[in-house]
């Protein structure tokens, strides 16, 4: 029961990141290295709003929207300069560009909140734990799973239901049909691609408290965040939520079978899961 | 209406149209006829700017369409339905009728999809299906009214008969030209079924190897059989 407990909170914490990446792909066919240079940058903007001791829950939640806007702004900045520009090259050239676009966000990290760690409290109201069935949980874990499953909930009624969210879709599935059809193909990805990066800005400022704040943040989910929408299959919402839950209940397993080696689990169940569904468990998706 | 000036179209290196003049007036009827690799459909992307570099002069109205991208031109009721349909399968037909509503030009109104619906008998059971869902010639429908939907001034058709049983194209061939009368919209067709573009159009030009090598009405081109004997025949 802790490790599902534990194992949700990892996989929610993972999905919120994950997301946003998984959106980028599916909208444009880019795995954007710098994504998790943006949620590091989402967390440091809301730390700045709540300083080391949140006062609510609400003015967490606030900061992370304002840390989400703000990403958003900077990921349309980034598609305009950069993503755009290489959408239609070698794969290697995406590689570098966002690799190099994420030393440049981690530049601007150090040079704006420095070097030190910054360590943020969670908010009272989830600052302490629940009984459930005779166990202790940390309210802040329910908050995490909390946040994941409605982002979830939210996001797969937009793409699936919305019409801007099918709207989208024809732009990433067949733009030049899009465009016949007289649909601003620029700006839809835009807007897509600026609300996939403030994904990525709103789990910074929810995955806050708890975290020990350091231009290395960024990687830590990084990689993590790959390996789930790897497995997901690449662009696929849905994928990516399931894989989330999988990965963090191997890692729940993992803590509690092997505690000497962190981490390993999750590899071995990403070669598991890619020799069993090699193009993701959902399969791959243009959203 | 439509005025194309000495169009050169490439891809990449190679250059596929080579000087092709076109006039389509208001209301309009119009058939470019030609072999496979002619470059019809270049032609029609050209026109709308989706795909091939252009060179030479595209007027609309009057006006020179130089730089502006094809959901402009969309907007400004232009609409192109391409020769593999491309009906969205993650909409059901209803909302694939429904997207073409951005390409109304300003001071339009788009056709609700359900009066589009009723319109086309063919389209009222499967209204609700997957685009996935549905066989070629009810994609070709579709298309047809999808592009109809946003109330064009112009409907380029790109070979709408291709894979189309018999039965098939000459319903087609009807409500083609019943559309075209009731929207008031000019009709420029690519088609390598003569039947079907005699049907719909008035003038018509042979295309080969991106040139234009004949232009005019159907009684002009039944009076000299050799254009068929040396631009169509393969
Ligand atoms: N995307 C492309 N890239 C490179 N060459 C192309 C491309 N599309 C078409 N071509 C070439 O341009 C020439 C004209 O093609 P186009 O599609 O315009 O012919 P078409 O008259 O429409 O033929 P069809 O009747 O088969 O549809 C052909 O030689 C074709 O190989
Ligand atoms: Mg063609």
């Amino acid at each position: 029961m802790f490790t599902l407990v534990n194992g949700l909170t990892t996989g929610m914490a993972v999905f919120l990141v994950a997301a946003g990446l998984t959106l980028v792909f599916g909208i444009m066919r880019i795995l954007n290295f710098a994504h998790g240079a943006f949620f590091m940058i989402g967390a440091y903007v809301a730390s700045s709003l709540v300083g080391s001791a949140p006062r609510s829950v609400l003015a967490l939640v606030a900061a992370a929207v304002v840390a989400a806007l703000v990403v958003g702004v900077l990921g349309i900045v980034v598609q305009r300069f950069v993503l755009r520009r290489i959408q239609h090259v070698d794969e290697h050239y995406m590689l570098i560009a966002t690799f190099a676009v994420m030393l440049v966000c981690v530049g601007f990290v150090k040079l704006v909140w420095g070097l030190e760690f910054l360590s943020v409290d969670p908010p009272p109201g989830i600052d302490t734990g629940v009984d459930i069935f005779g166990l202790f949980v940390p309210s802040f874990s329910l908050f995490i799973i909390g946040s994941g499953i409605v982002v979830f909930l939210v996001l797969d009624f937009v793409i699936h239901r919305a019409w801007a969210g099918k709207m989208i879709t024809a732009i990433a599935r067949d733009g030049w049909m899009a465009e016949l059809l007289g649909i601003n193909v620029p700006a839809g990805i835009m807007a897509a691609v600026g609300g996939s990066f403030a994904l990525a800005g709103l789990a910074g400022g929810l995955l806050l408290p708890n975290q020990t704040l350091s231009p290395a943040l960024g990687d830590t989910f990084l990689l993590l965040a790959f390996i789930t929408v790897v497995i997901g299959g690449l662009g696929n919402v849905r994928g990516a939520f399931i894989a989330a839950i999988l990965l963090g209940l191997i890692d729940g397993l993992n803590t509690m079978f092997l505690p000497a080696y962190p981490g390993v689990a999750v590899y071995v169940g990403m070669v598991a899961f890619l020799l069993m569904w090699p193009n993701g468990i959902l399969g791959e998706s243009r959203l | 209406m439509l005025e194309a000036n000495r169009i050169n179209a490439f891809y990449g290196s190679s250059h596929i149209l080579h000087g092709v003049d076109l006039d389509v007036p208001v209301l309009g009827r119009v058939a470019v006829i030609g072999r496979n690799g002619a470059g019809k459909s270049t032609l029609l992307k050209s026109i709308m700017n989706a795909g091939p570099t252009v060179d030479g002069e595209v007027r609309w109205e009057g006006r020179s369409l130089k730089g502006l991208p094809a959901f402009m031109r969309a907007r400004l009721g232009l609409q192109l339905v391409p020769e593999d349909r491309r009906i969205y399968q993650h909409l059901t037909v209803r909302e694939n009728i429904r997207m073409a509503a951005y390409a109304t030009a300003p001071g339009r109104t788009p056709i609700p999809a359900q009066e589009i619906v009723d319109r086309f008998p063919m389209l009222q059971p499967i209204s609700e299906r997957g685009g996935g869902q549905i066989s070629g010639g009810q994609q070709q429908m579709v298309a047809i009214a999808r592009a109809i939907a946003c109330r064009p001034r112009l409907l380029l058709l790109d070979e709408p008969t291709e894979g189309l049983a018999p039965a098939i194209v000459e319903q087609l061939a009807i409500s083609v030209h019943e559309l075209c009368e009731a929207e008031q919209a000019a009709l420029l067709l690519c088609e390598q079924n003569i039947w079907f573009a005699r049907q719909t159009t008035d003038t018509v030009l042979v295309m080969d190897t991106g040139r234009i090598a004949f232009r005019g009405s159907w009684q002009e081109f039944d009076a000299d059989p050799d254009i068929k004997q040396r631009h169509l025949a393969v």
